[in-house]
């Protein structure tokens, strides 16, 4: 290995490139603090937001419950409502934690890569869809707040309150997927590719997998063509 | 005055007295503009790592990782922008008069590897720092065998970019 010219170029370059660099130990220190990194935290970002959001929808719903304390059903609604967000508040604060826990970097890459895939398929994912439910949940309450009619709420055109409730939730998502897509979408894919390079061995057995996947299909079209053959034929 | 902590004063230490670890990567790894922020980074993440390291390990091996780790993912993961090396040029200071042809060779050397994916241009880096196949295969997660196999391939292919004979004793 030593013999390797490659490696005296390599050592030569590296001699001369940075014979100049001065990082002193002062410096080394004020670098420890988390302060000085000029990174973009849109994650960290999104997640203590929306933490935020829980804590208001639990004000606005403990208000509402006490307005609604006279109606027994908007109650069960609106118990229904707090059980859901501080479901969606325990699990932003676990997906904060593994954030954390991904970017411990001691770890060896392949596993680092997988945990990092895993973060932003799963928990993140799931976090973006009920990080859509708390914000229809919030915007609910404001009305149901403001419309309190002395422990009443009436809705006019319930077709039309759920669709508007529905198109809402949609368009929530749509936009905070979209807007996540932008950064996550090339990151995503470069971890994959990093995957692929790193693991030749279950690219294989990806491969093979998806062999038994197209195997599995055709059996499928022939059975269920045999079916439909069959209940044609019984039928005349 | 505060004093320092004496964890944290060893750590420094370590550090400064490796930091040719750190330029080699930033360099590797970063646009110009980049480079001091992942600079900052990579130390930023060895200490918030350094608790995990449990001395089992030489200093200089986990500190491969975390940077490279640092490099690959981090960078990518906060800024979500990243730019290679063969995007911009190299700065190796010019001298006319003294070992130019070298000069060229090595440039050469730098711009071949930051055409390499990252993967192969984190083998080849470590293998360049003469690490060994063990301590690659322990940091990029890939066997050794693997290891061994991805550096014949990417030292031939910059050996041919670089028209280098390969010696008996390397084969």
């Amino acid at each position: 290995m030593k013999n390797d010219e490659l490696i005296h170029m390599w050592q030569e370059g590296s001699d001369r490139m940075f014979r100049d660099e001065k990082t002193d130990r002062d410096m080394i220190t004020q670098y420890l603090s988390e302060k000085t990194l000029k990174g973009n935290r849109n994650i960290n970002f999104n997640l203590i937001f929306y933490g935020a959001v829980q804590v208001a929808n639990i004000i606005l719903l403990s208000m509402n419950l006490a307005g609604f304390q006279n109606n027994p059903s908007m109650i069960w609604v609106l118990i229904s409502q707090l059980a859901i967000t501080i479901g969606i508040l325990i699990f932003g604060m676990d997906t904060f934690y593994k954030f954390r826990e991904i970017n411990n970097y001691s770890d060896s890459l392949q596993n680092l890569i997988q945990k990092q895939l895993w973060f932003y398929r799963k928990p993140y994912e799931i976090f973006l869809v009920l990080a859509s439910v708390s914000a229809i949940i919030l915007m609910t309450n404001v009305n149901l707040y403001i419309d309190n009619d002395n422990g009443t709420y009436v809705i006019n055109n319930k077709v039309l309150f759920v669709g508007v409730t529905l198109v809402a939730l949609v368009f929530i998502y749509g936009t905070q997927k979209a807007t996540s897509l932008l950064g996550l979408r090339r990151l995503k894919a470069y971890l994959a590719d990093l995957q692929q390079g790193v693991l030749d061995q279950s690219q294989r057995m990806e491969r093979s997998k998806r062999r038994y996947l197209w195997l599995w299909v055709i059996v499928f079209i022939l059975l269920t063509a045999s079916l439909v053959f069959g209940l044609l034929t019984a039928v005349r | 005055m505060r004093k320092q902590d004496p964890d944290k004063a060893y750590f420094v230490e370590m550090v400064y007295t490796h930091m040719g670890i750190i330029y080699k990567i930033c360099n590797l790894y970063a646009a110009v503009e980049d480079r001091d922020d992942l600079k900052q980074e990579i130390i930023y993440q060895l200490w918030k790592s350094y608790p995990t390291y449990r001395g089992d390990s030489k200093f200089q091996s986990w500190m491969y990782r975390v940077a490279l780790n640092t490099a690959m993912l981090g960078l990518r993961a906060r800024k979500m922008k990243y730019t290679s090396l063969s995007e911009h040029a190299l700065e190796i200071s010019e001298d006319p008069f003294e070992h130019q042809d070298q000069e060229i060779r090595i440039k050469q050397l730098y711009k071949q590897i930051s055409k390499l994916k990252d993967l192969d241009k984190t083998i080849i880096f470590l293998y360049l720092e003469q690490c060994s196949y063990d301590e690659i295969a322990e940091i990029t997660g890939i066997s050794t065998k693997n290891v061994s196999v991805r550096l014949v391939r990417i030292r031939e292919k910059l050996r041919s970019q670089l028209h280098i004979q390969t010696t008996k004793d390397e084969k």
